[in-house]
């Protein structure tokens, strides 16, 4: 009987609280700060160059295998990345290819509305990944 | 035959206009409970929803059977004894009590009968049991009825919202108020009053669904709950008395809609109850005790009173 009263004022008391709920497609909340969304691909700020050297650890210590490295020479014996293929299908997001990573050329972006229309497109490729920016929450409007 | 006709005109026209009032307001409402801003459709169409679902229900099937119009005729039938406002009233009667009491019991009844449409006996079984827990619930709503027409001395819904004027019912008869809301409650829990609410998986009163058919069973649940709250208002809340410079119909409406979101609320802070077991025994360890004892003190009091001038 006791519950029964409590639920009663807890029922009443939420008509006059804020809703939790937000319209979805019209408004949208701030993702909470450290969110994991999509991999992002740093990038140097006075080179603008990308900072990854194709070391592969990322994608050996995805416990999915959802990353893809081709990396190549450059002259005077450098390892430069040619290639960083994520297949977004099959990750889980748990973020240990950015803790692994020994010159810290990645981090997790808040971008998480990934849906495609076709599975092929979620396969993100080095142009892609390194478009997302990890400083703005509500950048993807 | 033409006030008659005026006289129908304006009660189904109130009904309809609390209808579309009381749909859009109950999924607010209870989607505002949940702290939630409002159920999908009620924020897609905004005030226009409810309309917009019945054109969304007669576009998918419109076909009908014989228990639909006989629920869509009763529905209408309740009313044709409970004065809707003074002046508002169908036919006057002195038994009105009665009349609307009888009618609204054939209605529960063809409401439950009514959705056991599936060929399934274990459907029908579900039913009968539902429909006989229903029927129960109506044994101390009368009690509670009785006491309130000894005290009045009249059968007339009319007559007693005429003898309150000085005082409400609820004011003598505050037990009999209570169990009153309560059994009404319950009733209007098991037909379904917001989402979520009806008691079991395999009968679908009070469900999600479309077509002509289920407009009708929403409208004779709606059609009930307008019924009970209609009588409590009459026979506690002092119906259309006016309070001080506030007209008797606002304080109607009023008082309508108070008691409409008083069972909103108590539909949320209950949730979905599955037991029949449970509902039973709130009726007979609960509510019929205490409508029996309030009316042997209301008896007793009158006898005191009246015939021995004890009082």
């Amino acid at each position: 009987m006791l519950g029964l009263i409590k639920n009663f004022f807890i029922a009443l008391g939420n008509l006059f609280r804020k809703p939790r709920t937000v319209v979805y497609p019209k408004e949208r909340i701030i993702v909470p700060e450290r969110s994991r969304g999509v991999l992002h691909l740093k990038l140097d700020p006075d080179t603008l160059e990308v900072v990854c050297t194709g070391c592969g650890l990322c994608s050996i210590i995805c416990p999915r295998k959802c990353i893809e490295v081709k990396k190549s020479m450059a002259e005077g014996g450098k390892k430069v990345l040619e290639d960083f293929r994520m297949d977004l299908s099959s990750c889980i997001f748990c973020g240990n290819c950015v803790e692994f990573c020994e010159i810290d050329a990645i981090d997790m972006s808040y971008q998480y509305q990934l849906s495609e229309y076709k599975k092929e497109d979620l396969v993100l490729g080095k142009s892609e990944l390194i478009k997302p920016s990890s400083e703005i929450r509500d950048f993807w409007k | 035959m033409l006030v008659i006709l005026k006289k129908i005109f304006f009660i189904v026209l109130i009904l309809a206009v609390n209808m579309y009032i009381c749909e859009y307001m109950g999924n607010k409402l209870t989607a505002r409970m949940e702290l939630k801003r409002g159920y999908r459709i009620t924020r897609v169409a905004s005030a226009g929803f409810p309309m917009i679902r019945l054109v969304k229900f007669l576009s998918t099937d419109s076909r009908v059977n014989i228990w639909n119009f006989f629920i869509f005729l009763l529905s209408f039938l309740i009313w044709s004894a409970v004065p809707v406002t003074g002046s508002l009233v169908m036919i006057e009667e002195d038994y009105s009590f009665l009349i609307s009491f009888a009618f609204y019991i054939m209605l529960i009844i063809a409401v439950l009968l009514g959705s056991s449409r599936s060929p399934h006996s274990n459907v029908f079984s579900e039913n009968c049991k539902k429909l006989l827990i229903n029927l129960s619930f109506i044994i101390p709503i009368l009690l509670c009825g009785i006491s309130v027409v000894l005290v009045n001395k009249t059968m007339s819904l009319k007559e007693m919202v005429n003898s309150q004027y000085e005082y409400w019912n609820i004011v003598v008869q505050p037990v009999g108020g209570l169990v009153f809301f309560v059994s009404m409650f319950f009733q209007l829990k098991m037909l379904g009053i917001s989402r979520k609410s009806y008691m079991s998986n395999v009968v679908e009163t009070g469900k999600e669904g479309k077509g002509l058919g289920k407009i009708i069973e929403k409208v004779s649940i709606y059609m009930t709950v307008f019924f009970l709250i209609a009588i409590l208002n009459i026979m506690y809340l002092g119906g259309w008395q006016s309070f001080y410079i506030i007209r008797g119909e606002v304080m109607l409406a009023l008082k309508f809609y108070f008691v409409f979101v008083m069972l909103l609320l108590m539909d949320k802070a209950t949730g979905r109850i599955d037991s029949y077991k449970l509902m039973a025994r709130i009726n007979w360890k609960f509510l019929l005790p205490v409508s029996i004892i309030n009316l042997i003190i209301t008896f007793g009091f009158l006898v005191a009173r009246d015939i021995y001038n004890l009082v």
